[in-house]
């Protein structure tokens, strides 16, 4: 008798405690199998996506705004979520949308054995949320560890495009500055080739970011136009016979198609985050040509970055391009 | 006698008569036609038309190049045409609209190479004035290059020098180190 009582009351403790539980699985054909887990310690939201596929996860996007964070997966997928969330989610097709119900910042993982992204979920207080450069110090785009070198544009006596009171050599090196920080925050390797006003010529440029080792060169530039521009260097054609003598040495050439991948990745950020057409160049920039890696100059328009809304857009913009380019 | 006398008489009178009618009619006409240049009428122009010639200068404004006919003095030497084209290049495009000519320019000088480049020495304000994007400063050289191709006759490339000096770039984006030709190849 008091056996069966024993195992009676063992069996409602088990039921009572929160041993976790698949509370829904879509296990359809052709979708990628995802779980989802989620913890909360000290106030800090967790929540991991697993798969085995590991590409899966290196291409999964994931942006910020100030109420709400989205989640967007390369292809469909059966999630199998385990447990409860305690804050306001929903699957809407590929996107997993996360609305924390107040002020917060996010810290993003990228792990592998098994593949899985985690997501951290601080909360803020308003104040914290809404400091310059918060936004772009919490910034959620999955970017690889990778050596990135940014090239604010022009400096010095070169004041580069005037508009009104806004100089681009000044202009530049403001949103290069800023882009550096969030990426050191996010211990990311990035380095600037001009930390002040100053003078450099593009060969001196060039060989900073070589000298760096850089995987990832971009040149920010202004433009009085309404459209951004990307380029990318034409490096196959940088010489003909007769003029070999004249050749510009052209380190670029085999990072063509991977500068072509930036390129393409900047423009497809630009497009998504401003709704505009982006102007894609080729051309023999010297710049470009010589850096010995994926090498891209952005050309933003000068009314975009005349606040600092346009400016957290642009940052924003150059970390996804950056995310779309190292998750290919 | 008295007759042969009287005739030379009446030849004398109808050849003063004749020379009095022509002296008079070249001067009646002159007045006449007194107040307009009378060099000029016939004669000055065709010599102008003779020492001037029409030549195709290619300006940059607003994201493409503008073709202009211009009327210039008669193209001579290669650094005589050269200076001629880049004057009329530096004035900038009559038409409306913004130009990417640096205002203020001067050309300093020409010299033509045996190797078939014309160098083509600008004042500093070329460089200090140009405050465009990377379009406008290819569009700014690909203008004087076409336009020098074009009209000069045996100038291979085009080589820009500031102030006498090599300069590395004009607007930060483009190499001016080398000569035109092959740093203005298109993309797409």
């Amino acid at each position: 008798m008091a056996a069966k009582v024993f195992l009676i009351i063992l069996g409602l403790s088990l039921l009572m405690t929160d041993v976790p539980v698949f509370d829904s699985v879509y296990a359809l054909e052709g979708k990628t199998e995802v779980s989802m887990r989620f913890s909360v310690h000290e106030g800090v939201h967790r929540i991991v996506f697993e798969a085995q596929d590991e590409s899966f996860i290196k291409n999964t996007v994931v942006t910020s705004t100030q109420n709400q964070i989205k989640v967007q997966f390369p292809s469909n997928l059966a999630l199998a979520v385990q447990g409860n969330l305690d804050i306001e989610a929903s699957l809407k097709g590929r996107t997993y949308v996360i609305n924390p119900g107040h002020p917060f910042r996010t810290k993003l993982l990228q792990l592998t054995s098994p593949p899985r992204l985690s997501i951290d979920i601080v909360q803020v207080t308003k104040e914290e949320s809404t400091q310059p450069g918060a936004k772009e110090g919490s910034s959620l785009h999955p970017i690889p560890n990778i050596r990135i070198v940014i090239d604010p544009g022009h400096g010095g006596y070169d004041l580069g495009v005037l508009s009104g009171e806004m100089r681009e050599k000044e202009a530049t090196l403001s949103l290069a500055r800023a882009m550096e920080s969030a990426l050191s925050k996010k211990n990311r390797t990035a380095f600037l080739t001009r930390k002040a006003d100053q003078f450099l010529s593009l060969t001196e440029r060039a060989m900073f970011a070589n000298q760096k080792s850089a995987d990832i060169f971009i040149s920010i530039h202004l433009t009085p136009s309404q459209s951004f521009a990307v380029y990318s260097s034409l490096a196959e054609s940088a010489a003909s016979d007769t003029m070999s003598e004249y050749s510009i040495i052209s380190r670029q050439r085999h990072f063509i198609e991977k500068s072509r991948i930036l390129a393409e990745g900047m423009s497809k950020a630009i497009k998504d985050e401003f709704k505009k057409d982006v102007i894609y160049r080729k051309m023999e920039l010297p710049l470009l040509s010589s850096v010995g890696a994926a090498a891209v100059m952005i050309e933003i328009p000068t009314e975009t970055v005349s606040d600092q809304a346009g400016k957290t857009k642009v940052l924003e913009v150059l970390f996804r391009g950056i995310a779309l380019y190292a998750n290919q | 006698m008295p007759i042969n006398k009287r005739r030379i008489l009446w030849v004398l009178v109808f050849i003063l008569l004749f020379s009095g009618g022509i002296v008079g009619g070249y001067f009646y006409f002159s007045e006449t036609f007194g107040n307009k240049p009378k060099g000029e009428t016939i004669a000055e122009p065709q010599k102008q038309a003779d020492d001037s010639s029409f030549v195709k200068i290619y300006f940059p404004s607003e994201g493409r190049l503008i073709m202009e006919e211009r009327r210039v003095k008669r193209l001579g030497s290669v650094t005589v045409s050269g200076e001629e084209i880049v004057e009329e290049f530096l004035k900038g495009p009559s038409q409306r609209g913004r130009s990417d000519v640096p205002p203020g320019t001067k050309v300093l000088g020409l010299y033509f190479g045996t190797d078939g480049i014309l160098y083509v020495d600008l004042s500093d304000d070329f460089r200090r004035n140009f405050h465009g994007d990377a379009l406008s400063e290819f569009l700014l050289l690909k203008g004087l290059y076409e336009s020098i191709i074009s009209n000069v006759t045996g100038v291979d490339d085009v080589k820009i020098l500031i102030e006498g000096k090599e300069m590395e770039s004009i607007g930060g984006h483009f190499s001016v180190l080398y000569p035109l030709k092959n740093a203005l190849t298109e993309g797409r």
